[in-house]
Formats: structure tokens, C-alpha cells, sequence
């Protein structure tokens, strides 16, 4: 598939085709924009104007490369987030999915939810100062919803257990040969000490501060699904504890805004499911590990010439961030 | 004859001051901005590194020759504390290994980013 294009008068008459059908009426498009994303993946806002009114709408489109750990195709994340707002996860609706012959390459659009998702505005802005009491709880909530999504209803979706992860992560870690004593330890230290898994559950697989939407009561919406996978709930606790998603708020170990026991309390009151902090550990130690692995990644396509970028190769030197967090979370901080 | 002035440091902060002081006003778009953020904590760690990069290669392996011994290999020692982290020797948990590792990442973070917020905490607690 040819690289999709990233200009927006390219972007515009298939848009305009594409809507018009579905809402079966004539649609203008207004104020597209590309929001973020690499060369291959991109989100994009603009309003579509019907005889129903105007609404802000978000287009997802392209593969990004950048996420390598088994990311889903926008097709498949479409139908993940489909089943999750069905089963009530707070999560912007699919409005249509995209067929690959529409000129658009694969995608979809969705609703779009109005916040904040930037983390530093988030843990900062006294605009959020409620909003931050009360998110550490809504997680758990949100979470526990997360981890009731019928599996019935995202059949298809591929099993990754921890043993599954750490080899697939181990395996990237070795081709970029650089041999890394701390993490050669979490490596050992995690095979060694896998907790069983007492139910498989969707998992988001991404949850964390920066894929919030975020207003004035606290989490609106949970965004970027293409991480979800079958696994063991509790991997969504300790990734949203890992230090780098704290943003420098490390006395607050959910996301920067929150504390261990509210998020726990909210999930085993919602979920029904105990949580042992023990097993929250081991995933945020495979959580830090995971970030590290990308981190050699990133910088990896920048020195091997398939990415030349000043931002994917400082990341390299991010890495002895990652054997410190690793390194405290051995010696139980 | 060393190599004259300005040294290694000197040129980074006289580099670091253009970046802040006169480009950065000049540029408007925040991705360009962004990227000059970024670029100004890579010369921080070419600083750095100038300044403590000897001293750290020294430490590292004075830590590692305690830990390893020498074997009269020639392999290097990183790749000896790799081996013996994978042998069968050492159970996580009770071996003297962690304060060593943790000793030469503290100092490898003085280098790469001495102001995160977990460095801090450890050097200023």
C-alpha cells in the first residue's frame, strides 16, 4: 500500500464522498486539520455540515510504524472501540469505517469529544485541580469497564499474556545490540516471576495519562485503542503507574494526579476483582522495561537511516531513565 | 598542545544561548518549537558528558573490576556483568549486584537527564 497522503485539499473530496453516502445527503467539510501523527499515522479534526447541523468529527487513518508492539490495523481498532462503547466504556463512537478502494486508505471517523489530553496542561492547570481528585477513581472505574467488555464481542483479537510479552519484547531488545545490564536483569527478573493470570479480559493495552480526554469533571473518553489485545487485566494497573506517564509528579504513582489506593479501590468495587498490589508491580516493572525496549526503538530508526529525526534519536540517551524506574521498583520504592 | 579554547562546554552554552535567546523568539510554529526544545537537551548532554564522561568510564569500571575480578578475558566488562546477570549464580533478591547497577545509573544520569524528578529524589532526598 503506497504511503497515504497528508495533504488536506487530497484529503477533502473523498471525505466529502465518503460522509455524503453515509449520512445519505449532501456533506460539506470545513476546518480540516491534521491534529497528530507520524508520516504514516494521522488524526485529523474537521466539521461536517449536514441539514442536521454542524459537527466536529475526527478521521484515524494510515498504520503507524512507530508502534511496534503488535499495534491493531484501524480496522481493528475500529471494531475494538465499537464493542467498548457498546459495553459503556466512556470512548468517541464510530461514525463510519473506511474501505481501502475510497481513496482515504484504511481508517475510520469518529465523534468527537471536546478536553484536554496533553498531560503536562493536566497535572498543571488549576483548571483541572477537581478534576485531578477524581480521576485516580474514574480509572478504576473506567478500567473495570474496560475489563467487562463481552470477549464475545472483540472475538479475533489476539492473546498476549505476560510470557508472550516479555518474549516478544526480549526479541526486540536483542536486535538492537546493545547489551543492557539493567535490563538483562528486569528481563530474568520478570520471566522468574510471572504472576498467573486468573482471567483473560480485553485489555486496552495503552492506558495512561496522554490518552485521557480530559474536562473540568475529569475523564471524558479514552483514546487509542491500537495497543488492545486479550490479556491480564491488572497489565492496564501497572501500566498506568509507570514513572514516565507520572510526568515528573513521582509522589503520584497513577499518572501524576492520583494515588495506589483510590485507583485500587475504584476497580475491585467496580470489577468485583481483588487487586494484589504485588501483580500490579510485576506489569509497571514490564510496563518501565516495554517503554525502555521503544525507547531503543525509536533511536534505532533514527541511526540505522530509516527514520533520520532529532526527536527519535535524543530518546536514546531517555533510556537510563527507564534502568533507574526499573531499578526502584526492585528495591520495592 | 591541547585544542584552544573555547573547550567542549563553553561551545554548548554559547550554542545553547543562541538557540534560547535568539531563535526560539523567532519561531512561531510549536513543532518547530518543540524540536528546539529537544535540541537544547541534546547539547545539555554533550555538556555534561564533556564535563563527567571520564570520571563516569573510571567509576564504572573501578564498580565493575570490585563486582568481577578480572578474568584475563578479553571480553568487555559490560559484556561480563551481562553473562553474570543471566547465570544460574545469583538469585534476584539477595545478591549485592542491584547497588552496583544502581551506583553506575545514577551516574550515567547525571550525564543524560540530571533533572528527573526520580534522579532528584535519590541525589537530594
Amino acid at each position: 500500500m503506497a504511503a497515504p497522503t497528508s495533504r488536506a485539499e487530497d484529503l477533502l473530496a473523498p471525505l466529502k464522498k465518503a460522509l455524503s453516502r453515509q449520512f445519505a445527503e449532501p456533506v460539506t467539510i470545513a476546518e480540516l486539520r491534521r491534529l497528530t501523527g507520524g508520516a504514516a499515522a494521522q488524526t485529523w479534526a474537521f466539521t461536517a455540515m449536514t441539514s442536521q447541523g454542524e459537527q466536529v468529527l475526527i478521521l484515524r487513518r494510515g498504520h503507524d510504524a512507530s508502534q511496534f508492539g503488535g499495534a491493531l490495523s484501524k480496522s481493528q481498532e475500529a471494531y475494538v472501540l465499537g464493542a467498548a462503547v457498546a459495553a459503556g466504556v466512556p470512548a468517541p463512537a464510530i461514525i463510519l469505517e473506511l474501505s481501502t478502494e475510497g481513496g482515504l486508505g484504511e481508517g475510520f471517523i469518529m465523534g468527537h469529544i471536546a478536553g484536554e489530553t496533553l498531560p503536562q496542561k493536566i497535572l498543571k492547570d488549576p483548571r483541572y485541580a477537581v478534576a485531578r481528585e477524581k480521576m485516580a477513581g474514574q480509572c478504576g472505574d473506567i478500567l473495570a469497564a474496560i475489563h467487562a467488555v463481552p470477549l464475545k464481542t472483540v472475538t479475533g483479537l489476539h492473546r498476549a499474556l505476560a510470557a508472550d510479552q516479555i518474549a516478544f519484547y526480549r526479541q526486540a531488545y536483542d536486535g538492537y545490540q546493545q547489551a543492557l545490564p539493567v535490563f538483562e536483569y528486569a528481563f530474568r527478573w520478570l520471566a522468574e516471576h510471572i504472576p498467573p493470570c486468573t482471567e483473560e479480559t480485553l485489555v486496552h493495552g495503552d492506558f495512561r495519562n496522554g490518552n485521557l480526554m480530559v474536562d473540568d469533571d475529569g475523564i471524558r473518553a479514552v483514546l487509542d485503542w491500537e495497543l488492545s489485545h486479550i490479556g491480564d487485566p491488572m497489565e492496564d494497573l501497572g501500566w498506568l503507574c509507570v514513572n514516565s506517564w507520572r510526568f515528573g509528579r513521582i509522589d503520584k504513582p497513577v499518572g501524576g494526579f492520583g494515588d495506589r489506593d483510590s485507583l485500587y479501590q475504584a476497580y475491585s468495587q467496580a470489577s468485583g476483582r481483588q487487586v494484589d498490589p504485588k501483580v500490579v508491580t510485576f506489569w509497571e516493572l514490564f510496563g518501565v522495561l516495554k517503554w525502555g525496549v521503544i525507547c531503543l526503538y525509536q533511536c534505532d530508526m533514527h541511526l540505522s537511516g530509516r527514520e533520520r529525526s532529532l526527536e527519535r534519536v535524543a530518546i536514546g540517551r531517555r533510556v537510563s531513565e527507564c534502568e533507574l524506574d526499573i531499578l526502584d521498583l526492585l528495591r520495592g520504592e | 598542545m591541547p585544542v584552544n579554547k573555547p573547550n567542549i562546554s563553553q561551545l554548548c552554552d554559547a550554542l545553547q544561548s543562541f538557540l534560547e535567546t535568539e531563535l526560539a523568539p523567532a519561531i512561531s510554529d510549536s513543532a518547530l518549537k518543540y524540536k528546539l526544545k529537544i535540541a537544547g537537551n541534546v547539547l545539555g548532554i554533550i555538556a555534561r558528558e564533556s564535563e563527567l564522561g571520564e570520571d563516569f568510564k573510571r567509576m564504572e569500571r573501578d564498580e565493575l573490576n570490585t563486582l568481577l575480578g578480572d578474568d584475563g578475558s578479553e571480553r568487555s566488562q559490560n559484556q561480563r556483568l551481562v553473562e553474570f546477570i543471566n547465570s544460574a549464580d545469583i538469585r534476584p533478591g539477595d545478591d549485592d549486584i542491584l547497588p552496583v547497577l544502581e551506583r553506575i545509573t545514577l551516574a550515567k544520569m547525571a550525564i543524560d537527564n540530571p533533572r528527573y524528578a526520580s534522579y532528584v529524589k535519590h541525589v537530594d532526598p
